[in-house]
């Protein structure tokens, strides 16, 4: 199991649920570190269904979405699934305006995207 | 934090009705935004401001900056970005300068369209339209100023 140092990885039966540990997704360096280590769940681990589940994140930048962008264009290569849970509405409203709410499958609660793998 | 930035911060004055004022040239390193958020961040809650609409211009400066200093001066060391900032209870103007080429923002592709929605960059400019209130390019388009109007 890798050291992950962006990001909390534990299973829920045969769901991948990730955590992310900073509250502000924002810093150019850790952007990167967090592409790689989530990359690396797909790329590495080859884990099929995975669930973000965002709770305790206040701020993500542009450059967080691109690598979410990447992460679930992995996962999609890979005959995985990837979904989202307890965004706040902030963020949310920025998955609406720039219209990431059609690509990716955005649930309110972990319990509630575990239930639909 | 190190760097060779310089920084004008004005105290309050009753003329402005109060607002803080921040002038600073940033280097173009990855990460030198957090030098003028942290201090506007404090200013917003200090002057009043509700939580969404200090994501909104969080977002919108975090964007520019980076997109400065990215894309405008290709983090050239030689060359700096220019911030100017104004936090008062009803007005936050940012306006942000680069040493760079400049760009038409009329031609930076529609992020939302079909075929442009799993491409992983190309969005700080349409965020930073949608949360403010009013943005404006120069003309050579390396000066973007930003405006957020409470209510």
């Amino acid at each position: 199991m890798p050291t992950h140092q962006r990001i909390d990885v534990s299973k829920v039966g045969d769901v991948t649920v990730v955590r992310f540990n900073d509250r502000k997704i924002l810093d150019e360096a850790k952007i990167i570190q967090f592409g790689t280590e989530l990359f690396s769940l797909v790329d590495l681990d080859n884990r099929k269904s995975i669930l973000l589940n965002f709770d305790g994140v206040e701020f993500l930048s542009s450059a967080a979405l691109g690598k979410l962008i990447t992460l679930d264009r992995k996962v999609k290569s890979h005959k995985g699934r990837l979904k989202m849970s307890n965004i706040r509405r902030e963020i949310y409203d920025v998955f609406l305006v720039t219209k990431l709410n059609k690509v990716f499958d955005i649930h309110a609660g972990e319990t509630e995207a575990i239930s639909a793998f | 934090m190190a760097h060779d930035s310089s920084v004008r911060a004005a105290n309050p004055s009753p003329e402005d009705g109060g607002a803080w004022r921040l002038a600073i040239h940033l280097p173009s390193e990855r990460g030198a935004s957090r030098i003028v958020t942290e201090g506007l961040l404090e200013q917003l809650g200090i002057h009043g401001w509700e939580s969404s609409d200090v994501f909104s211009i969080h977002l919108a400066a975090e964007e520019a900056i980076v997109n400065a200093i990215v894309h405008g001066n290709k983090l050239d060391p030689h060359k700096q970005v220019y911030v100017e900032c104004l936090v008062s209870p009803e007005l936050v103007r940012v306006e942000i300068t680069d040493e760079g080429s400049g760009f038409d923002p009329a031609q930076v592709p529609d992020c939302t369209s079909d075929d442009r929605l799993d491409v992983p960059s190309g969005r700080g400019v349409m965020l930073m339209r949608t949360f403010m209130t009013r943005i404006e390019y120069n003309d050579k388009g390396n000066r973007v100023l930003m405006e957020k109007r409470k209510g």
